[in-house]
């Protein structure tokens, strides 16, 4: 690990983190804000919703056999978890970690920080540690937000659906993350990385989408990585463990992936 | 580790899909010596110089400095060399002290006072942010910190870009100086004039190919310096074919305006202009191409001329 490069990055990444944090810290408020509206006039809502086709909650990442809007968790799925925020935290992930080696090659400020007596790595592992770490930064703060919300709004979130919700919202960003460094090392513009990554989530998007429509194509699930993704079991505290684990496992790989390709790769800018 | 030269390079090639980079080049820098690399823009300076800091790896043939690999054991190498690129881009949004604080966090010992002695000689701007500094004063802060840990080694890629020419001078002084303190330079340039100030010895590269190894002094003597001479009347050439050391290479208006090539032979030139109706006389300092004029003469000569016989 180099400490001078794990703070430069994480400086670098100071006020990205920040912004992304607290747009998604007052949305997560916003929201809980209504929720004791939505509470005292539920059967409305639910025969309202109930009138929508089953394909438009499936576009936003609800299935609508698990969460209706029935309780505080459900609401926040809905609304927040299963479609705005990991959009946005995505958007956070995959530029910055698209960011780490070739934003650097294609500035042609590589050349420096290749230049000191540290393994590339080294350099690498010390970027992805500092992305960890803001990315940690912008799931706390969200789960705390939640926990406010909840707080204020008078719900029930347990404290272990918080800890469970932080771990699965963090292994998430962390598989992406390590797909977005994969793509960096290998590509010398931010630009291809970033949109390699955003092709593959794409991709993964529309699969889990079709998945969940008819029964013929239900095994299309296993193709993609938001299918491991469940902020609302999280939630109510009955995440089953390997869903996050999947997702550690591609970031961890992905990550270490990374490193190999780059301490292999040329560096031409 | 420190008895094998600074850097020596066997039968080294490295191209890129479809591009040449450089073949077959095999050369010794020697410890305490300026090495001048020169090369027209394109010629494979660069290409080498990345393969010497293993950012890149060679196709085939060895590149070795201090006796170390440069691809497999790049960073045990980095511990004695500081690098200028030939194309300096920093981080816009630091200022000039964080940049220098930076990558010296990366070095074991950086001596206070040695880095207080760089300041102040190159006069670097420490609190602007970087994006707000002048071409002159990034070039500077790209040379400091290549500089901050006192290398055995400097490998400095066209170092001189953007400065002015009063710190152009500075800083090949204070190369001879560093040079004469021990210290190897490896110095990648496009400009004779500057190579020849400082070099003990010159590498010249064309074509990703290394055309010559000299000292400077040879090369000297090989490169010859154009000199365009306008008269009153028409001069037949052959009035110069004896001359030694000089060559006919254009010739223009009926005689009237003749290019010659001068091997700093200029006394026996100077008595017979003395005999000729000289109105004006450009004799311009020493290139690049002119080397290579000792080289490939017919190919330099441009071809719109109309050819003397030399």
């Amino acid at each position: 690990m180099s400490w001078p490069m794990i703070a430069k990055t994480l400086r670098d990444l100071r006020w990205t983190s920040f912004w992304y944090a607290l747009g998604l810290v007052i949305y997560i408020v916003f929201l809980s804000s209504f929720y004791p509206t939505l509470e005292r006039q539920r059967e409305q809502f639910e025969q309202l919703f109930r009138q929508y086709p089953e394909f438009l909650f499936r576009v936003f990442g609800i299935d609508p056999e698990r969460a209706m809007m029935t309780s505080f968790a459900g609401f926040m799925h809905a609304e927040t978890f299963g479609f705005i925020w990991p959009a946005t935290a995505l958007i956070f992930v995959v530029l910055s970690g698209a960011a780490v080696v070739a934003q650097e090659i294609e500035r042609g400020t590589a050349e420096f920080w290749l230049s000191v007596p540290v393994s590339r790595a080294r350099l690498l592992l010390s970027k992805q540690v500092a992305l960890l770490t803001s990315i940690l930064f912008v799931v706390l703060t969200s789960t705390a937000a939640l926990a406010l919300g909840s707080q204020a709004f008078g719900s029930e979130l347990t404290a272990r659906g918080l800890v469970q919700l932080t771990i699965a919202l963090t292994s998430f960003l962390v598989s992406f993350a390590g797909l977005a460094t994969l793509a960096s090392a290998i590509a010398s513009e931010r630009s291809k990385a970033a949109g390699l990554v955003g092709g593959v989530i794409l991709l993964m998007y529309l699969t889990w989408v079709v998945a969940g429509l008819t029964e013929d194509v239900r095994w299309l699930r296993y193709l993609s990585l938001l299918t491991a993704y469940d902020p609302l079991a999280a939630m109510l505290g009955e995440l089953p463990w390997y869903k996050p684990a999947l997702h550690l496992i591609v970031g961890l790989g992905a990550g270490i992936g990374a490193l190999v390709v780059f301490s292999r790769r040329d560096i031409v800018s | 580790m420190m008895t094998a030269p600074p850097i020596a390079v066997e039968q080294l090639t490295r191209s890129y899909d479809s591009q040449r980079g450089v073949i077959d080049l095999t050369f010794t820098v020697q410890p305490g010596e300026i090495f001048g690399f020169l090369g027209p823009n394109g010629a494979g300076k660069t290409t080498t110089i990345r393969v010497l800091m293993g950012f890149l790896r060679p196709t085939s043939g060895r590149a070795r400095v201090f006796g170390l690999d440069c691809w497999t054991e790049s960073t045990e190498i980095k511990k004695h060399v500081g690098y200028v690129p030939g194309d300096v881009r920093l981080w816009e949004n630091m200022t000039g002290v964080q940049f220098l604080d930076f990558l010296c966090a990366f070095r074991q010992h950086i001596d206070p006072a040695w880095r207080r002695k760089l300041l102040e000689r190159f006069q670097v701007e420490l609190d602007k942010r970087i994006k707000h500094l002048s071409r002159g004063n990034r070039q500077k802060l790209a040379l400091v910190q290549a500089l901050l840990h006192d290398p055995l080694l400097l490998i400095l890629d066209e170092p001189t870009s953007g400065l002015d020419p009063l710190m152009q001078h500075e800083f090949l002084t204070f190369l001879r100086e560093e040079r004469d303190r021990g210290k190897t330079i490896f110095l990648s340039s496009h400009q004779l004039s500057e190579v020849e100030r400082v070099a003990d010895r010159v590498g010249i590269i064309r074509e990703g190919r290394l055309v010559a190894v000299l000292t400077v002094e040879e090369l000297k003597r090989r490169r010859t310096r154009p000199m365009e001479l306008v008269f009153a009347q028409p001069v037949d050439p052959q009035r110069f074919a004896d001359l030694p050391g000089v060559r006919v290479l254009s010739v223009q208006d009926d005689g009237r305006r003749i290019e010659l090539g001068v091997q700093d032979e200029l006394p026996a030139l100077l008595r017979r202009l003395a005999d000729l109706p000289v109105i004006d006389m450009i004799y311009a300092p020493p290139d690049l191409e002119s080397v290579f004029l000792t080289y490939y003469q017919a190919e330099t000569i441009p071809p719109t001329r109309e050819e003397a016989a030399s």
